[in-house]
């Protein structure tokens, strides 16, 4: 086993069974993307080949058909104990990223997370996010406390020296274990090669395009790539400059500044 | 010389001079200072304006040509923030100069390395929060606020329609509350240019214009034109405050970005070019990959070209020029309900120079008063008796539909400043930071394109 992806795993299992000593009711978020399914992979390992709690799929209905696919496919062969959460209500009247990507967003996948976890009484939720991703992401913690709000008050964070990870927070309602944090996207498919982790047909390219990260359909668009499986990948992300998210249609950030703007007649 | 420069977002010389026996201050600049008119730059909105004024640059060199742009290589929307901002500011050049410098809410401008203090504006996403954190702390001791409020919330702002009522109040105190913080820092700090822009003004008059200006089609006098001429009275007095608050030998400028002009109805640009057989739909949407034109919502025309864009349809020299030609000719000639809502398109080429040319539109249309485009990009309903035109759009007043700027000049006035001859002050956006570094005795660096304006200091303002 290269030396490297060794030591990405280990600290990751070592934070995925400290967050399972630690909390009552744990569940993993998983997208059917290739970073959370690497971490469900980790979890087999860390728990010796079954995962011992919840696995919740957010679906807002909108998903790529491949993705549905595979989610099924591994659910059944790894034997989940799948959730799937939906809001029934927006999408019967009609929610969509015609209404705003913004809006669409908060209530089909925020406000079905916030459901999730009231109805389940989770106390704690493993999230596949890696902090090379996306700006505001750098400042995340392992161990990272939301109020019940889903806010995030980053300046105010429990230390995290030596690898000592606390999980005690007064306000928090809940908290957000991320196992994968120190990952690279270029770790997690050099893990993927290794270890023979299934992942979505989409990330290969096709016709000269692939997806480098899956989302909903109408807000996500595939880049330019003759990448065919994960060799060529590989080499491709040594080589490419541009963002991973490129293709999302936009990130949170701006989305705060989009809703303003909107308000304001300027979008 | 010490300046104070005191903005207010989108404040209207027309207004201005339809109120001026309200607004003693202003008054005192028609009559002993300087009253003219600033030109803002193409597109006249607020985050290219500023960006003109802080850097001395057109957009082709400070790289911010809209609110949303495309980024370069890709479909995507970007929008305009402080960090896609490609060049020095003002303040940064006083900084080099080792002059101090006080900035507060000035739109576009986010956290810079200055000696001073600096509270980000407008598209920054430290909004209102000070650096650094020793005037932070000052603030929440005296003020017991943690930032100022430059500007409405974003929930209010989405309810002006249905609680204008709030929309005022909330108007009202936010800027009476950042006054009275910055009329503190102007008092207490040390500083060589201290900064304020207000951003009310702007904020009220897209949403309450056909109250205020009789040209509008749909213009109206009720409890709203008072409210907005209240506003304006505020104005003033702010301005005096601060007059009263400096030494005899600080020149106070105030100035605003741009002004309004009505807006009464919106074009559907992409059905324009749908129509023309430019853009293509799937599923209902703009499809950005087959299109070979598109607009992101605003007067820009942005072209699918090969090797320029991910799947380029329109080969770069003449079939490009021939695109570019087809849309102006066609545009030209349509004509809704009888009239022509264009009034002039434009190559970008035309208007801008620079080394941020290639990722600005290809194409810029300016509309007539009384028009915009629509803001949502997306086609709408097909309804060839209206040839896709919006009515009752949510703003009333504009500036930015793309809009002449001659049709949207801003104000810029002082009673510390005299004209080296007589004439009507017409001063481009761009040539204010040149003004202002000459009358600081400052070096103006070399590669800011604007000319610094005759102006003088006047000694005595009583005159």
């Amino acid at each position: 086993m290269d030396e490297h992806l060794q030591k990405l795993e280990e600290k990751s299992i070592f934070i995925l069974r400290e967050a399972k000593a630690e909390f009552k009711n744990l569940a993993i978020l998983w997208s059917t993307g290739k970073d959370s399914t690497a971490s469900l992979w980790l979890c087999r390992k860390a728990f010796f080949g079954k995962i011992p709690f919840p696995v919740v799929h957010m679906d807002t209905s909108y998903k790529f058909p491949e993705m549905y696919q595979f989610r099924d496919g591994i659910a059944k062969k790894w034997n989940l104990n799948l959730i799937v959460a939906k809001n029934e209500d927006a999408l019967k009247s009609g929610m969509s990223p015609k209404a705003g990507r913004f809006e669409c967003c908060t209530q089909l996948k925020t406000d079905v997370l916030k459901k999730v976890i009231e109805q389940q009484k989770f106390d704690a939720v493993i999230v596949s996010i890696r902090r090379d991703e996306h700006g505001i992401r750098g400042k995340e913690r392992y161990f990272s406390p939301r109020d019940k709000e889903f806010k995030w008050d980053y300046k105010d964070q429990p230390p995290e020296m030596w690898d000592l990870y606390s999980s005690i927070s007064k306000e928090a309602s809940h908290l957000r274990v991320h196992p994968i944090l120190h990952w690279t996207e270029l770790d997690t498919w050099m893990y993927v090669k290794q270890e023979g982790i299934p992942v979505n047909p989409l990330y290969f390219a096709k016709n000269g395009k692939r997806y480098r990260s899956l989302g909903c359909m109408p807000c996500t668009v595939p880049i330019k790539s003759n990448a065919k499986n994960i060799d060529e990948i590989v080499e491709e992300l040594k080589t490419t400059k541009i963002s991973e998210r490129s293709g999302r249609a936009q990130d949170k950030e701006e989305a705060y500044m989009m809703q303003k703007l909107r308000a304001l007649g300027y979008m | 010389m010490k300046i104070v420069v005191l903005g207010f977002d989108g404040a209207s010389p027309k207004l201005i001079d339809k109120w001026i026996n309200n607004l003693p201050t202003f008054k005192a600049f028609k009559e002993k200072g300087i009253f003219g008119y600033t030109i803002p730059p193409v597109p006249a909105q607020t985050p290219v304006a500023w960006t003109t004024f802080m850097t001395g640059k057109n957009p082709g060199n400070h790289g911010i040509f809209s609110f949303a742009m495309r980024k370069k290589g890709t479909y995507e929307r970007r929008i305009a923030t402080p960090k896609t901002l490609e060049a020095k500011t003002l303040f940064q050049i006083l900084n080099e100069s080792e002059k101090k410098v006080g900035v507060i809410n000035v739109p576009m401008c986010g956290i810079q390395k200055v000696q001073g203090f600096i509270a980000p504006g407008f598209l920054s996403k430290n909004e209102g929060v000070f650096f650094p954190e020793e005037i932070r702390e000052k603030i929440r001791l005296k003020f017991d606020v943690n930032k100022i409020l430059g500007d409405l919330k974003t929930e209010t702002l989405g309810r002006v329609k249905e609680d204008p009522d709030l929309f005022f109040e909330e108007v009202n105190h936010i800027t009476d509350e950042m006054a009275e913080i910055a009329l503190y820092l102007l008092q207490k700090e040390d500083w060589d240019l201290f900064m304020t822009v207000f951003m009310g003004t702007d904020r009220i008059q897209h949403f309450f214009w056909k109250y205020v200006d009789q040209t509008h089609s749909n213009y109206e006098k009720n409890k709203y034109s008072q409210l907005v001429r209240d506003f304006y009275i505020k104005m003033d007095k702010i301005t005096e405050s601060f007059l009263n608050s400096v030494d005899e030998d600080v020149i106070t400028i105030v100035v605003s970005d741009h002004g309004f002009c009505p807006v009464e109805k919106e074009v559907v640009v992409n059905n324009y070019l749908e129509e023309i057989g430019l853009v293509k739909t799937k599923n209902g949407k703009i499809d950005l990959e087959q299109s070979k034109a598109v607009s992101y919502g605003y007067g820009d025309v942005w072209l699918n070209v090969k090797g320029r864009e991910p799947f380029g349809l329109i080969k770069p020299g003449k079939q490009y020029e021939e695109v570019r030609k087809e849309i102006a000719d066609k545009l030209m000639l349509t004509k809704i309900n009888g009239q022509v809502p264009f009034k002039d398109i434009w190559k970008r080429e035309d208007i801008y120079t620079g080394k941020y040319l290639s990722v600005a539109p290809d194409l810029l249309i300016i509309f007539k008063k009384g028009w915009q485009a629509a803001r949502n990009p997306e086609i709408m309903e097909k309804n060839e008796l209206k040839r896709y035109v919006k009515k009752n759009p949510m703003w009333s007043g504009g500036h930015d539909g793309t809009h002449d700027p001659v049709d949207v000049l801003g104000v810029i006035c002082s009673l510390d400043l005299e004209l080296e001859e007589k004439k009507e002050i017409r001063i481009p956006l761009k040539d204010l930071a040149p003004t202002i570094l000459s009358l600081m005795d400052v070096a103006i660096p070399r590669d800011m394109e604007g000319e610094p304006f005759k102006l003088h200091f006047r000694k005595d303002r009583s005159t």
